[in-house]
């Protein structure tokens, strides 16, 4: 039983690496048949060159760096930190090519924000993009969604006793199946059977807003794969504004808040248990935070008059809201608006909903409403203790797909995780700061970045310091995975070089 | 001093009425019509309240689509990286030539109209109601040559990726069954 990483360790996370890698790189011919379905052959050059090259970094690795041993739960967690960061490195590729980046590392930025459903953009004219890239870049959201190791899970990387350590590692820890590999495969079936209804909803609802029969497939699919992933990309710089239209709103809304909910809510509810849906504290957690936040920007918004009536309240404030409390960050206004216009009150609701997030193992990023509720319920607990008699027992339940009893571990993660996402909130609200942004402001993105959420109040922009898309490409990888496969990844680099071992 | 000053003044009070009547007065489609000087799309995001209610004159490329709902469309003007959507009665729209994408640089357009900083009729949108639009050039299409380095460049890496899959896949093979 020896916990210390070795050099031969390297060699399994390095092969499951590559391994994840060549299964990723085939994503790359769906952009480039789309660019040759739409007549663009440069950009479809541009994805099969970046096919080939990601295809032979993977088998390269997965070939020769292997010595038979099976993933144990430190290689999975290893691998699962380290993949997020070399396919950050290798699908930056097709952005660069294309042209739209002033630099690889604002492409790398790019990609991080889209694999970890973030959504904000350092992209160079975005309304003149093609077909092909923008099919890239909803992709990539789409997959980061569900997660690049539960796509290499489902379709071809046998798990052994490391499978679960690449699925945790990835930030998500709940077991539809007995099976990693079965339970890989449920998330992918029910984002397929969503997929369809999603794109099709929005695809008629595109049509009777006055755009032609193809663009509206196009711009349904991309829009759909950014709102149930809660990535916030759109095809066009408006964002969702840029359709002006209160029923693509309302059917964004609609999956944006589903997608957000835990794939094993969603598995128990297409298996009939429809009461989990109200019991669960997940759902009874968000729907709690999102009606106090609500009603924190409401009052902040109609105090300063900034929507003339409640319509625009709706599409506008709530709207805005619930797209940061989901962490998708479409936006129906622009981002100097939340500076300009929506007042302190307001601004507070919303940094307190992106960081707050949706549900544990769902595409939402934040420190997500099973945490909120399971420290909501500890304080309740405390409380009964201090009121009762020192003797007495207070025991504390939770309806979580089954009536559970809270016990001291459950406080105790939950509150750590709680902890590390608000030390790195804080040194990228910091770092903000350094870089000559406004307090709020600064403080404001740095919780978009953190929660994975998206929205922007006009930070985020290729002119910010390199320094700062550092910090904020971090905040991005270590919020999405929710730090395990981080520390375990750094820890793991550390102990191959140096003395000390884990 | 104080004669120059106010003849200074009223030149300044001349020329303010020319450029509030002008538009207002003039024909669409006559180059005098686009003499008012257009604001930044960027400056009237930024400065929403100040020109909210008022007539504004922009100018830049159409984008993406002309979205019809009934008598009016949805038009969205890109100028320097920040887009604003126009809406306007389809009678004023004029003939479209490009639209602004991957393949086409749109049509450039000076409009006036009234700015909304949160338009009730439109769910609290920023958007400009459109009072003329004029066409001031027509938009071009826009060439993307394939690159032939980076054709030969994709084969030969899609050519050594397969390659290198196959070996490891055979090497996994003969590993399983030694």
């Amino acid at each position: 039983m020896r916990s210390s990483p070795r050099w031969r360790d390297l060699g399994i996370v390095l092969h499951y690496t590559g391994k994840i890698l060549a299964g990723y790189s085939f994503l790359c011919l769906i952009p480039a048949l789309t660019s040759l379905l739409a007549g663009e052959y440069a950009p479809a050059a541009d994805f099969f060159l970046s096919f080939g090259a990601i295809l032979t970094v993977g088998a390269s690795l997965a070939a020769f760096c292997r010595n038979g041993s099976r993933p144990g739960w430190m290689h999975g967690m290893a691998t699962a930190g380290i993949s997020w960061l070399v396919a950050m490195v290798v699908s930056a590729l097709p952005y660069w090519l294309s042209g739209h980046y002033l630099s690889y590392l604002d492409a790398m930025f790019d990609v991080m924000s889209g694999l970890t459903t973030t959504g904000l953009t350092l992209i160079q004219d975005l309304d003149h993009v093609s077909i092909g890239l923008n099919m890239w870049r909803h992709l990539l959201t789409f997959v980061g969604g569900q997660g690049i190791i539960v796509l290499a899970l489902a379709l071809f990387v046998e798990g052994g006793g490391g499978g679960y350590g690449f699925y945790v590692g990835e930030g998500k820890d709940e077991r539809l199946f007995p099976s990693v590999m079965h339970t890989a495969k449920a998330i992918w079936k029910i984002s397929f059977i969503y997929l369809m209804v999603g794109t099709a909803a929005l695809w008629l609802a595109g049509m009777t807003i006055g755009l032609s029969p193809s663009r509206a497939f196009l711009h349904g699919l991309w829009i759909y794969m950014a709102d149930w992933s809660t990535g916030g990309f759109a095809p066009m710089s408006q964002n969702v504004l840029y359709y002006h239209s209160a029923l693509y709103e309302a059917i964004t809304f609609i999956f944006f808040v589903v997608g957000s909910f835990n794939f094993a809510l969603h598995a128990a509810v297409l298996k009939g248990n429809r009461k989990e849906l109200i019991k669960n504290i997940e759902t009874v957690s968000f729907g709690a935070t999102l009606c106090i936040l609500t009603m924190l920007a409401c009052w902040g918004l109609m105090k300063l008059q900034v929507y003339p009536d409640l319509v625009s309240l709706i599409r506008k404030g709530f709207y805005q809201l619930a797209s940061a409390h989901t962490t998708t960050g479409f936006m129906t206004i622009y981002p100097r608006q939340f500076a300009a216009e929506w007042g302190d009150l307001a601004l507070l609701a919303v940094i307190m909903a992106m960081l707050i997030g949706g549900s544990a193992c769902s595409t939402a990023g934040g420190f997500k409403g099973l945490r909120v509720g399971i420290l909501a319920k500890a304080i309740i607990q405390d409380t009964k203790r201090l009121l009762r008699p020192s003797s007495a027992v207070v025991v504390q339940k939770y309806h979580y797909h089954g009536l559970r009893t809270l016990g001291e571990r459950q406080v105790r993660g939950a509150a750590l995780v709680v902890l590390m996402y608000m030390v790195i909130f804080a040194f990228a609200a910091a770092a903000g700061c350094l870089a000559g942004f406004p307090f709020l402001e600064a403080v404001f993105e740095a919780a978009s970045v953190t929660g994975n959420v998206g929205l922007s109040i006009g930070v985020t922009t290729a002119s910010i310091p390199t320094g700062l898309k550092l910090v904020y490409i971090f905040n991005m990888w270590a919020g999405r995975l929710e730090f395990m496969a981080v520390l375990a990844s750094a820890g793991f680099v550390a102990s191959l070089f140096g003395k000390r071992k884990l | 001093m104080k004669n120059d000053t106010t003849f200074s003044d009223a030149i300044f009070v001349f020329f303010a009425l020319v450029v509030a009547i002008v538009p207002a007065a003039a024909d669409p489609g006559t180059d005098f019509f686009t003499a008012v000087p257009a604001i930044h799309l960027s400056d009237i995001v930024e400065k929403a309240s100040s020109y909210d209610g008022t007539i504004v004159a922009i100018e830049g490329e159409i984008v993406g689509d002309v979205m019809a709902r009934g008598d009016h469309s949805w038009i969205n003007i890109l100028d320097s990286g920040t887009a604003v959507g126009i809406w306007a009665d389809n009678d004023r729209l004029p003939e479209i030539a490009y639209l602004g994408n991957y393949e086409a640089i749109g049509d450039r357009v000076y409009i006036t109209g009234i700015m909304h900083r949160a338009c009730p009729e439109h769910g609290g949108d920023l958007d400009i109601h459109a009072e003329t639009i004029v066409l001031v050039k027509k938009g071009i299409p826009i060439s993307h040559p394939l690159d032939l380095t980076r054709l030969c460049a994709a084969i030969a890496f899609s050519l050594s990726g397969i390659l290198l899959a196959v070996l490891w896949r055979k090497r996994g093979r003969r590993e399983k069954s030694s």
